[in-house]
């Protein structure tokens, strides 16, 4: 069973309402969700981030049907689900200049994160060493694309470049990630 | 005019990564639903990717509670709605309000207080119509007595009046009265003051035919007593008065211990 059948059989059992499977879908991409969501959401306090992923979840839970297998992975809907609840908090929070931050940072309880697990963290190896390949405009586009949901117009003038060249970029960026796929392992 | 052309390429990986504009992604699914297999293949390995590419974010593990707080989450979604109902309706409240609430019992008090100020009011207006009824009642006793005093007013005051007092007939008993006659109709007043409490005393007039009787005196506690009388019968001169003093409870025919008596000058 490949991961996606296996994701799609547990979101199946969150769909009947398995409160377990949430548990065991949680357990598979906790870490990665919240990694997501810490990049999306640049400079902010972990309980921000925490808060992000929590809401993802809770969309997860109660908006399974949403899903639509023929656009991606059940992974990668969590993943979005995930970037875009982080894009929409990064646009409500006040902006704060650093000062402020540290001191609000300081006032706040945190939580003691969770040691990553030898599965996350060989799939974040792999990753970055695939991404290393790329050229760094190439891997610029793509992170912007992803983490921070920019559109192709926004990372060309981010980039200083034509619209045309940063979707060619992004384009490009995912035809060589996916190129190197096969001669990897499973995700 | 639809056909497949780099262009679409780059659609399909704005669409894996959810970053289109609403133009665009009308565009590129006018596209695939015509059936494109190099936009399908595309979507396939351009998701396997983008998730590659997710997995490259700097390792950030959540929180240890966060778990917990993620399952508490469900099972507190599913406290109030099955699994169908999830999914086809927005998330809601999971306390909801039973009960009136506070406007309900705000109602409640204002409906309370009007009706308790509707009941007040009404006892008031009650209270008040018997007090005018009360009043209604002693001002026609009041008229009714006016006009009696008017009606006898000729005997006291008027041209024709003669008053004479009537005195114990034995020396030494108390009381004495007082007698206004109206010489033209014949009708009297006869007043008492201090007579004994003993007895029932009765007034006469006396005639060229003897003692006629005008009525009971019924006095007060000071032995005070007032009596209008009509004309007596018969018709003829009053010559005087006196006063009576009677065993039975009935207008006698013929006086019986005389009291007080007087004569007409």
């Amino acid at each position: 069973m490949s991961p996606q059948e296996r994701d799609l059989v547990t979101l199946l059992r969150m769909y009947a309402g398995d409160s377990r499977a949430l548990g065991e879908m949680y357990d598979r991409y906790a870490t990665l969700l919240h990694s997501v969501a810490a990049a999306s959401l640049k400079n902010a306090h972990p309980d921000d981030i925490a808060e992000v992923v929590r809401d993802t979840w809770r969309q997860a839970w109660t908006r399974t049907t949403i899903y639509d297998p023929s656009f991606g992975s059940v992974a990668l809907w969590l993943v979005l689900l995930a970037r875009d609840r982080a894009v929409e908090r990064s646009r409500e929070m006040p902006a704060q200049n650093e000062a402020e931050r540290l001191v609000i940072g300081t006032l706040r309880r945190q939580d003691r994160p969770l040691a990553a697990t030898p599965e996350d963290i060989v799939a974040s190896d792999r990753a970055r060493n695939v991404l290393a390949r790329l050229t760094p405009l190439e891997r610029q586009a793509v992170a912007a694309a992803l983490f921070e949901k920019l559109s192709a117009e926004r990372i060309a003038a981010r980039l200083e470049v034509l619209e045309s060249s940063a979707r060619q970029w992004v384009r490009e960026a995912l035809s060589h990630v996916s190129d190197q796929i096969p001669e990897e392992a499973p995700v | 005019m639809n056909a497949h052309t780099e262009e679409h390429l780059d659609l399909c990986a704005g669409h894996v990564l959810g970053n289109l504009y609403e133009g665009e992604s009308k565009k590129w699914v006018e596209h695939v639903t015509i059936g494109c297999a190099q936009c399908e293949s595309a979507l396939e390995r351009f998701s396997e990717a983008a998730l590659l590419v997710a997995h490259a974010a700097p390792l950030s593990p959540p929180p240890a509670a966060l778990r917990a707080k993620v399952l508490s989450d469900a099972l507190l979604a599913s406290a109030t709605e099955s699994a169908g109902e999830r999914i086809h309706e927005p998330s809601r409240p999971l306390i909801t309000r039973t009960g009136i609430g506070i406007t309900g019992w705000i109602c409640v008090y204002l409906i309370a207080t009007v009706a308790g100020l509707v009941i007040y009011y009404n006892m008031q207006l009650g209270k008040m119509k018997a007090d005018q009824l009360a009043l209604q009642q002693q001002l026609t006793r009041i008229s009714a007595q006016m006009v009696e005093a008017a009606r006898w007013e000729p005997a006291i005051a008027g041209a024709s009046s003669r008053m004479l007092t009537l005195r114990p007939v034995r020396p030494g008993e108390s009381g004495r009265a007082t007698v206004f006659l109206d010489t033209a109709s014949r009708r009297s007043v006869v007043t008492t003051a201090g007579m004994p409490q003993a007895g029932q005393l009765v007034a006469w007039a006396i005639g060229d035919g003897g003692p006629v009787p005008l009525g009971f005196l019924t006095s007060d506690r000071s032995g005070n007593a007032l009596l209008r009388a009509e004309s007596p019968a018969g018709g003829t001169a009053i010559l005087g008065f006196m006063i009576s003093r009677e065993r039975s409870g009935s207008l006698p025919l013929a006086p019986g211990e005389v009291v007080l008596q007087g004569r007409v000058e």
